[in-house]
C-alpha cells in the first residue's frame, strides 16, 4: 500500500480539503499525533481505493479549524482530539461541538504529554559480599545510651 | 406544537450489549435529533503503545474487542510489518486468511442473534448463538483460544494447521451451510421479521457516501466498497468473490448483506482451504521499526485503519486503530432522525455497533 502525505500549512486546511470534497473523496479517518513541538494530524481520504493523507503540524499553544463544515463525520475525530489530546479545534459544527465531554475522563486531556523514550532497563548489581553478623557500629553506640540512661535512673 | 422531550438511551439498556449513551430529542413518539455520547469504555490503549514492547503489544491489539480480536490482531501485525518493509509468507497469508473470514461468520451470527434477540425473537437468537458455537469450537481446536486466539504475530502466524484439520473445518462448514440457510431463510421471510424492519431506518446512498459510511452499512445502501478486493497482505487475490451488495439501505437491507457474507466467507474459506500453499508460517524479524505505515483491513464490520510510526527502539511512538464503528456514528445519528422511538433500539443494533473497537 503506498505511503503518500502531502504536506500542508495549517491555513490552508480548509482549501486542501474542499479540494478533497469536490473531487469526490470520502474522508477515511484524521490521526493526532503528539510530537515534540506540537501536533502532527493526517487527515486520510480515500476515492475508489486511492487512499492519500494531507499533514499538517500544528504547535503545541496553536490551534485547527474544524472540517464539519464540508465532512459533518469529521465531529467523531474532532472531538477525540480536543478530548484525549486537548487540540484547540475551532468552529466545530454547532450540533456536534461537545466542547470537551464527548469521552467521559477522569483526567483532562491525558494524552497531551509527548511521548518518552522509556529509560534503558537497570541491570541487576553485583552480589553484595556477605555482612559480618557483628552488629553496626550506630547500634552498638545506641545501646550504650541507653545503658547510661538507665544507669542515671537507677542513679 | 407538542413540547420537546430528552429522553436517554443507554448506556444501559437491554438491547445494547455495550455502553453508549444517545440522548432523543424527541416529539410526541418521533425522533427529532440523536445526540450520542461515549466514554464509559475508554481504556487508553493507543497510549500503551510507548510502554511495551512493539511485538508484544500484539496481545493488547487483539484486545481492542472481543468480536474481531483476530481482525485487530492482524491489522496491527499488518500495519509494523509494512514499517518495517517484512515478507509474511504465502501460507501464513492463507491462514490468516481463514482465521480472518471464520472471525467474520462469528461476528455475524452473534449479530443476527442480538438482532433476533431485539424484536423479541428469542428462538431465533438460541439458534444463531447455537450455530456461533460451531465456529468458536474450530477456533479452539485451531488456535487453543474461543474469543482471544494470540496466533497472529509480527511476521506470521504461531501456529499451523493440518490438511486434516483444514478439510476437517470446510467440512464442518458444509453442514453449518445447510443449517444456516433454515435459520437465515427465518430472518429474510418471515413477515413478522419483514414487517418490523422493511423502510425502517433507511439511510440513503448519497448520505452513505457523504457521512463516510464503511462496510455493510454501506454496502446495504449500494455503495460498493470492500477493502478486501485490493487487499495484498492476505490471500484474497488468489479467490474470487464480488462484494455483496443492498440496494434498499434499510434495516432488512443491512440484515441481508451480513447473510449474504456469512455463505461468501464460507465460499472463501473453501477456496483458500483448495489453494494454501505449503512452506513457512513465519517471517524472521530483526531490528525496531522506524518508519510510519497505514494500512486497512476489512474487519467484520467495515473498513479498519491501522497506523503505526515508530522510532528505531522496541517502543512505538504512535499506534492508531480507526475502527468501523467509528466511521458508522455519524450514520446512526442522522438515520435516528426521524424515526419513531419504538424502532431506535433496531436501528441502533443494526448499524452493529462496537463500542469497545471505537473507544479502545
Amino acid at each position: 500500500m503506498k505511503q503518500e502525505y502531502t504536506e500542508i500549512e495549517s491555513p490552508a486546511l480548509l482549501d486542501n480539503v474542499k479540494e478533497m470534497k469536490e473531487d469526490g473523496y470520502r474522508l477515511v479517518q484524521i490521526c493526532c499525533t503528539r510530537v515534540p513541538d506540537g501536533y502532527e494530524l493526517t487527515y486520510s481520504f480515500d476515492k475508489e481505493y486511492n487512499f492519500c493523507h494531507l499533514r499538517l503540524t500544528v504547535p503545541e499553544s496553536g490551534w485547527v479549524m474544524s472540517i464539519t463544515s464540508l465532512y459533518w463525520s469529521a465531529f467523531i475525530y474532532e472531538n477525540e482530539m480536543h478530548d484525549l489530546f486537548g487540540l484547540d479545534v475551532r468552529h466545530i459544527a454547532n450540533d456536534v461541538d461537545y466542547k470537551g465531554t464527548f469521552y467521559r475522563l477522569s483526567e483532562k486531556a491525558p494524552w497531551h504529554t509527548p511521548p518518552k523514550k522509556p529509560a534503558p532497563p537497570v541491570r541487576p548489581q553485583a552480589k553484595q559480599p556477605p555482612v559480618s553478623k557483628a552488629a553496626p557500629a550506630g547500634e552498638a553506640v545506641k545501646t550504650t545510651a541507653k545503658a547510661e540512661e538507665g544507669a542515671k535512673e537507677h542513679g | 406544537m407538542a413540547e420537546t422531550t430528552v429522553i436517554p438511551f443507554g448506556p444501559q439498556h437491554p438491547v445494547l450489549p455495550e455502553p453508549v449513551h444517545i440522548d432523543l430529542e424527541m416529539q410526541d413518539e418521533k425522533v427529532l435529533r440523536a445526540i450520542p455520547s461515549i466514554g464509559y469504555v475508554h481504556r487508553g490503549l493507543e497510549k500503551l503503545v510507548e510502554k511495551r514492547d512493539y511485538q508484544k503489544f500484539v496481545y493488547v491489539a487483539e484486545r481492542i474487542c472481543g468480536i474481531c480480536s483476530f481482525g485487530h490482531g492482524w491489522g496491527y501485525c499488518r500495519a509494523v510489518e509494512g514499517a518495517m518493509h517484512i515478507d509474511v509468507p504465502p501460507r501464513a497469508k492463507y491462514l490468516r486468511t481463514i482465521w480472518h473470514e471464520l472471525s467474520r461468520i462469528h461476528s455475524h451470527l452473534l449479530w443476527l442473534g442480538l438482532m433476533a434477540d431485539a424484536m423479541g425473537f428469542e428462538n431465533l437468537f438460541m439458534s444463531s448463538w447455537r450455530m456461533r458455537e460451531k465456529i468458536l469450537d474450530i477456533f479452539e481446536e485451531t488456535t487453543g483460544g474461543r474469543i482471544i486466539f494470540s496466533v497472529c504475530k509480527i511476521g506470521g502466524v504461531r501456529r499451523d494447521m493440518e490438511k486434516g484439520t483444514l478439510n476437517s473445518i470446510v467440512d464442518r462448514l458444509t453442514d453449518m451451510e445447510a443449517e444456516l440457510r433454515v435459520i437465515t431463510d427465518e430472518f429474510l421471510k418471515e413477515p413478522t421479521v419483514i414487517r418490523r424492519m422493511s423502510g425502517v431506518g433507511v439511510l440513503s446512498r448519497e448520505d452513505a457516501i457523504e457521512l463516510c459510511c464503511v462496510g455493510p452499512v454501506a454496502r446495504a445502501s449500494g455503495v460498493v466498497g470492500d477493502m478486501r478486493l485490493i487487499d495484498t497482505e492476505g490471500a484474497y487475490q488468489d479467490l474470487s468473490f464480488e462484494p455483496c451488495v443492498a440496494t434498499e439501505g434499510d434495516c432488512l437491507a443491512r440484515c441481508k448483506v451480513r447473510i449474504a457474507e456469512l455463505f461468501q466467507s464460507i465460499g472463501l474459506i473453501r477456496q483458500a482451504v483448495e489453494k494454501v500453499p505449503d512452506g513457512e508460517i513465519a517471517a524472521l524479524v530483526r531490528g525496531n521499526p522506524k518508519e510510519e505505515f497505514f494500512t486497512r483491513i476489512e474487519q467484520p464490520r467495515g473498513e479498519a485503519i491501522y497506523y503505526v510510526k515508530g522510532n528505531g527502539t522496541k517502543f512505538l511512538d504512535r499506534m492508531r486503530v480507526r475502527t468501523p464503528t467509528n466511521a458508522n456514528i455519524p450514520a446512526l445519528v442522522r438515520a435516528l432522525q426521524g424515526c419513531d422511538y419504538a424502532d431506535v433500539p433496531m436501528l441502533v443494533v443494526t448499524i452493529d455497533p462496537c463500542i469497545s473497537c471505537t473507544e479502545r
